[in-house]
């Protein structure tokens, strides 16, 4: 056998005189078929842009004459205010009503400082106990996060599954701090509807198949499962996925299984399991669901080819699915990011100089994404750098931003 | 809308054309995915200025549209099969690889090389694209890539290395089909 041919030089030299690959498209067939398919996109618009804003005019009228005293002081016990974040984009101020959407119209949305900022705000709905606050455009409705928990609350995250069955989504529920932790799990169960926000229950969440428990002491959730219930490789995977991930935001470290009492599960396909530890999301991506709801997505990265150990890689992949808004792209931080950093608590994302955000809902929820990532890292804080916008939403670019304490809440 | 289009064809729809080809391995996605590129240019360049890495900007779309495009074949493929458990051999079955007519024309290394970068991984081949076929620098490597320099260099070392062993082995199974050892 001889020696090998093959050296670096060698291959570096082929890949470098590799042929030139030429498109048998014409210059001027390509652009007339981007153009046609622009043009085509544009006509799918909804043909008219004054009714948001005519909308968002409404809404500010009403609440200007309604209740300027209240906006006025929800200015003031903003969440966001120790750190210079403001609240407006903010569902969790303790005071506030369940329901609250915010209708961003096409336009950018105006500062959220002072009056501007609070008179995008609607008022609260009476007819419904647990109505999302959220931003709302083009039919897409965005359940923003917490950067702080009102002291009265607690945050529960419950894990469901997107329509595909493919990735976990989380969706927040603030509820009372005094209520011991399972029963605030059992009332969250309770009060989210996944169906109107478009995403699917697995095993876990129906409570007649299977009961939950913990032990606090030993930070284990106890998940009492009814035999033969999980069918399938889907099946079985979605469960454990949505009970890990559930687990682990309500801080247990082990998922302990049982069967009508008795110690472990046989699981269909990884057999039988009678104990298993904890493992955190990495990732954050964003889910637009049938049901027009924008939420985002934990333990699924956009890119799967990504090094899911790097924040800066997590972070740069992240998108932000805005498939249904007619003329926009999904947006990228990839697009805007120059650098990423990393300093003890913060992170620092430095934008490509010219970088311009746009002062809207999904821009909102690609920092919260962002946010949402850090967190993930242990950072406290996210500092965006080199920003022509400085105001997305809540959201004070000039100053470090704290992480996402829930991402999707749909509650008071 | 066309002044730009005109421009960044005659700048860079060569090389963008072909950086599609070569990671999709197919001429007919490619013709179509780079129309997606330039749609999603278009529509999002008065968020971008900055002439120095317009060219890094670029590719770095076209490198998304390009993974999103293969996302949607394997959630398709997964739908077909009908199995959530065949992820691992997906970065080989995008496309079955039909070799550019461009490839074909040229001698047995450059065939051998085309087989061989199919079969690194799908990440690692697009640093290869980058780094020799199109002459990014690291820098510019790693902001497309979404990496470190760091990671650029290590992968870049490790890729050479992996197609070595890969262009090595078909060799060795050549000359053992040809009963030449």
């Amino acid at each position: 056998m001889g020696q090998s041919k093959w050296n670096e030089e060698k291959i570096i030299q082929i890949l470098r005189d590799f042929p030139a690959i030429e498109d048998r498209q014409k210059k001027e067939e390509l652009f007339a078929k981007i153009e046609k398919r622009i043009d085509s996109k544009k006509t799918k618009r909804k043909p008219f842009r004054i009714m948001p804003m005519l909308a968002a005019a409404c809404v500010l009228i009403i609440a200007a004459i309604i209740s300027p005293v209240v906006l006025q002081e929800t200015v003031l016990k903003k969440p966001g205010s120790e750190t210079g974040q403001k609240s407006s984009g903010s569902p969790s101020e303790p005071g506030n009503e369940p329901t609250e959407i915010q209708k961003i119209p096409e336009e950018p949305i105006p500062p959220a400082s002072g009056s501007e900022g609070t008179s995008l705000k609607a008022e609260p709905s009476a007819e419904s106990e647990i109505e999302p606050k959220a931003y709302e455009s083009h039919n897409v409705t965005y359940h923003s996060g917490v950067v702080e928990v009102p002291q009265d609350k607690q945050v529960v995250t419950v894990y469901y599954t997107d329509s595909r069955a493919e990735g976990v989504v989380p969706v927040s529920y603030l509820a009372d701090k005094e209520l011991p932790k399972i029963e605030a799990l059992q009332q969250a169960f309770q009060m989210i509807n996944p169906d109107k926000l478009g995403v699917l229950e697995t095993v876990f969440h129906e409570g007649d198949k299977v009961k939950v428990s913990d032990d606090l002491e030993k930070k284990t959730l106890i998940v009492d499962i009814k035999p033969g219930v999980i069918q399938g490789g889907t099946g079985e995977r979605m469960f454990m996925d949505t009970v890990n991930y559930t687990a682990f935001n309500l801080g247990y470290e082990k998922i302990v299984f049982k069967t009508s009492g008795e110690p472990g599960y046989d699981f269909p396909h990884i057999g039988p399991q009678d104990m298993v530890e904890i493992e955190s999301p990495k990732g954050v991506s964003t889910l637009l669901t049938d049901n027009g709801t924008l939420l985002l997505v934990e333990g699924t990265r956009a890119d799967e080819s990504i090094d899911g150990s790097s924040l800066e890689e997590n972070i740069r992949t992240i998108k932000i699915d805005t498939s249904r808004l007619g003329h926009e792209e999904a947006i990228q931080p990839s697009v805007f990011i120059k650098e990423v950093n990393k300093n003890e608590k913060t992170v620092s994302v430095e934008l490509v100089e010219g970088s311009r955000l746009e002062n809207n809902m999904m821009y909102i929820a690609m920092i919260e994404a962002m946010l949402l990532t850090s967190g993930q890292f242990g950072f406290e804080y996210v500092q965006i750098l080199g920003s022509d916008t400085k105001e997305v939403g809540p959201y004070n670019l000039a100053e470090p931003i704290p992480v996402l304490k829930a991402p999707n809440v749909i509650s008071k | 809308m066309e002044h730009i289009f005109n421009r960044l064809y005659v700048d860079y729809h060569q090389s963008l054309f072909q950086f599609l080809v070569y990671m999709l391995r197919d001429r007919d996605t490619a013709e179509e995915l780079v129309q997606d590129v330039y749609i999603k240019v278009i529509n999002s360049y008065d968020k971008f200025k900055g002439d120095s890495s317009e060219k890094t900007w670029l590719f770095s779309i076209a490198r998304n549209v390009a993974i999103d495009y293969m996302r949607k074949q394997k959630r398709q493929r997964k739908t077909v099969v009908g199995s959530f458990d065949i992820e691992e051999r997906e970065n080989q079955l995008i496309h079955p690889d039909k070799l550019p007519d461009e490839i074909l024309e040229q001698n047995e290394s450059f065939k051998q090389m085309y087989d061989a970068l199919s079969q690194c991984k799908e990440d690692h081949r697009q640093l290869i694209l980058l780094r020799y076929i199109h002459g990014f620098s690291i820098k510019e490597s790693a902001a497309i890539m979404g990496w470190s320099e760091g990671k650029v260099k290590t992968v870049q070392h490790r890729t050479l290395k992996t197609l070595k062993t890969i262009l090595d082995d078909s060799r060795k199974e050549e000359e053992l089909s040809n009963g030449t050892v």
